[in-house]
């Protein structure tokens, strides 16, 4: 249905234990011109991040298992990940998240529901930057 | 207790009965010894008259050179006699120089030696006589004796031819005149004594009575202190208590406050994350993505998208409310031009006044900057014209006017609707709370949009209020405080 890209843009890593949000995520993204990597928890966010070495990560907080923060926090531990753009998505937007979402080191936050157009801004945002 | 004021009297008054007791009777000795004194003094008067006045005219030496023959003892008896008989004299001696009785009113003891020694009879000789008291046998009597010495002088140039002895009985002579004094002194002192008492008794009985009082206040302020101290002892066991079971139940609100939030960010999460999916993918199927909509299907899933916003708002409506609960309504603290702000709201609702023919008007004089959230406030704004745009029918009107003076500034939004009848309308900003009107009507609503108004209006220090008269519309009015000092511009978190 999606018309391919001619050309790939860059490579996002994005990871959430809900498989309709994943793939929701994942058609955004696609449609705004990225090429995704989908990872169902944060060990295999942690694997693919090494193994694809995306361009930013797209993490939930709330995953079963290492959570947003967690591999937030060991993505900026390793020399090989540490300066990847993470933004976390998170339902809970209070200021106390948010703080601990900076803390263990995203670059930004994003709230469920997020809004297609607000989640491509701050993608394209973050990696006009690091660029 | 209550034996002891009558034995305090009873020991004043004892004390004081001693003391006059033994005052009287120190009294009673002097006056004693004064009235004894002058007893004797009469008595030795009254020897000294007898050998200058009566004897010495009778007497002559030859008295004194032997004893007395029968004859002149007869006529000396006689002499004497009377004295004798008459005046309580027990005894009367003549005595030579050399202490030989040459005469006595008892006959036993003419001849023998006076019972005073050469010495004394020589100082009597001298005029030096000896007085003193003494006791003798008179007959088978014993007897209490003033005794005096006189010397005799027939003429009154002559020296002292011997010495006149006279024994007077004491009791007759001395301690009866005495006691003509001393009864009627002790009398004196008797009375004067009961009179003291009498007097005394009754200032005792006051002096007592004050004391008594006294004590009795003391002893009630004792009573009371120590009541008091048992109470405070009481209190503070009550107080220490109460505090106990204050903190054992702060713990379990704490406890509960804690399950709470965990519950409200587990169900806030739990109902976002479907939302989420349910709208982002409506979303791509509105933008025609997933292929062409027909008219029909893009009016369906237009109401599904609604619905799903609702519910959108609802959940976080629930967890704002429950955040402002807890004091932990995170603000921003910004500088906002109200009157901005207002104008925004009136326009982006003018579409939804249209639609309703309701002609929303907006009066804004120009108002300070306040400081605050502005998304909370526009919030406040949005809220309060949506309310009065819902509740006003087809054809109304909707105010809005801003307005400042000086203290605070203020917003009123004014409706032509259905007003809120008077009971309503001190729960009106109650949470889930819906007017009796809304609810007959069934006009949609969560209960919820006044309840934020107010959280978030009283988070800002100002205050919202209504007035109605049902059936006429409503007039809600928020106030907001003017800050006198301009507050550094920067976003400052307050969190409770």
């Amino acid at each position: 249905v999606i018309d391919p890209q001619p050309v790939p843009g860059p490579l996002l890593l994005i990871a959430d234990d809900d498989e309709d949000i994943l793939e929701l995520l994942g058609l955004r993204l696609e449609l705004a011109g990225y090429e995704v990597v989908r990872a169902r928890h944060g060990d295999e966010a942690l694997r693919l991040a090494l193994e694809r070495s995306p361009s930013l990560a797209l993490l939930d907080v709330m995953m079963p298992g290492l959570d947003g923060y967690e591999v937030a926090r060991r993505l900026r531990g390793d020399d090989r990940t540490s300066a990847m753009p993470i933004i976390l998505l998170t339902a809970r937007a209070q200021a106390s998240d948010i703080a601990r979402g900076l803390a263990a080191g995203a670059d930004d936050h994003i709230t469920k529901p997020f809004d297609a157009r607000d989640l491509t801004e701050r993608v394209d945002r973050l990696l006009r930057t690091r660029l | 207790m209550a034996g002891k004021p009558p034995r305090l009297t009873l020991r004043i008054a004892s004390y004081t009965a001693v003391v006059l007791l033994v005052a009287a009777g120190a009294i009673l000795w002097f006056v004693n010894q004064q009235a004894t004194t002058q007893a004797e003094n009469q008595a030795a008067a009254r020897a000294q008259f007898l050998t200058t006045v009566l004897l010495e005219a009778e007497l002559t030496a030859r008295d004194f050179a032997r004893p007395a023959q029968a004859r002149r003892r007869r006529q000396l008896d006689r002499l004497f006699r009377r004295a004798v008989q008459e005046e309580g004299i027990a005894r009367v001696n003549l005595v030579t120089p050399d202490g030989v009785i040459t005469y006595s009113t008892d006959p036993a003891a003419i001849g023998g030696l006076s019972h005073h020694s050469r010495s004394e009879v020589a100082a009597a000789l001298r005029g030096d006589g000896a007085r003193h008291v003494s006791w003798m046998n008179i007959g088978s009597r014993r007897l209490k004796v003033l005794q005096t010495s006189l010397p005799v002088r027939p003429g009154r140039t002559s020296g002292p031819i011997g010495v006149f002895e006279l024994y007077q009985d004491y009791d007759a002579r001395v301690a009866s005149h005495a006691k003509k004094t001393l009864y009627p002194v002790a009398g004196f002192l008797l009375v004067a004594v009961l009179a003291l008492c009498a007097a005394l008794v009754p200032i005792l009985r006051r002096m007592t009575a004050a004391v008594e009082e006294r004590n009795r206040r003391l002893v009630e302020q004792a009573v009371k202190l120590e009541g008091s101290l048992a109470g405070a002892h009481e209190a503070r066991s009550e107080a220490e208590a109460a505090r106990r079971a204050m903190a054992q139940q702060n713990k379990r609100l704490r406890e509960l406050d804690r399950l709470k939030d965990e519950f409200l960010s587990l169900v806030s999460h739990e109902l976002r994350t479907p939302l989420t999916s349910i709208r982002g993918y409506l979303e791509l199927v509105l933008e025609e993505e997933g292929g062409e909509l027909s008219p029909d299907q893009r009016r369906f899933l237009e109401a599904v998208e609604r619905n799903s916003g609702r519910l959108l708002r609802l959940v976080g409506d629930l967890l704002f409310v429950a955040q402002a609960d807890a004091g932990r309504l995170a603000l921003e603290q910004r500088k906002v031009d109200i009157a901005g702000l207002v104008a925004e709201c009136v326009e982006a609702a003018q579409p939804a006044a249209k639609a309703k023919a309701i002609v929303l008007s907006l009066s804004a004089s120009p108002v300070p900057v306040v400081v605050g959230d502005r998304g909370r406030l526009a919030q406040v704004l949005d809220n309060l014209v949506s309310n009065a745009l819902k509740f006003t029918p087809e054809g109304g009107s909707v105010s809005v006017k801003t307005s400042s003076n000086g203290e605070h500034i203020a917003v009123e939004v004014m409706d032509t609707g259905m007003g809120i009848a008077r009971e309503d309308q001190p729960r009106l900003f109650e949470r889930f709370f819906r007017s009796t009107a809304a609810a007959r009507q069934a006009i949609p609503g969560t209960g919820l949009g006044l309840a934020i108004v107010k959280a978030i209006v009283e988070a800002h220090s100002g205050r919202i209020s209504v007035t109605s008269t049902e059936g006429e519309g409503a007039t809600f009015r928020l106030e907001l405080p003017l800050v006198k000092h301009e507050k550094p511009v920067e976003i400052m978190e307050v969190a409770a």
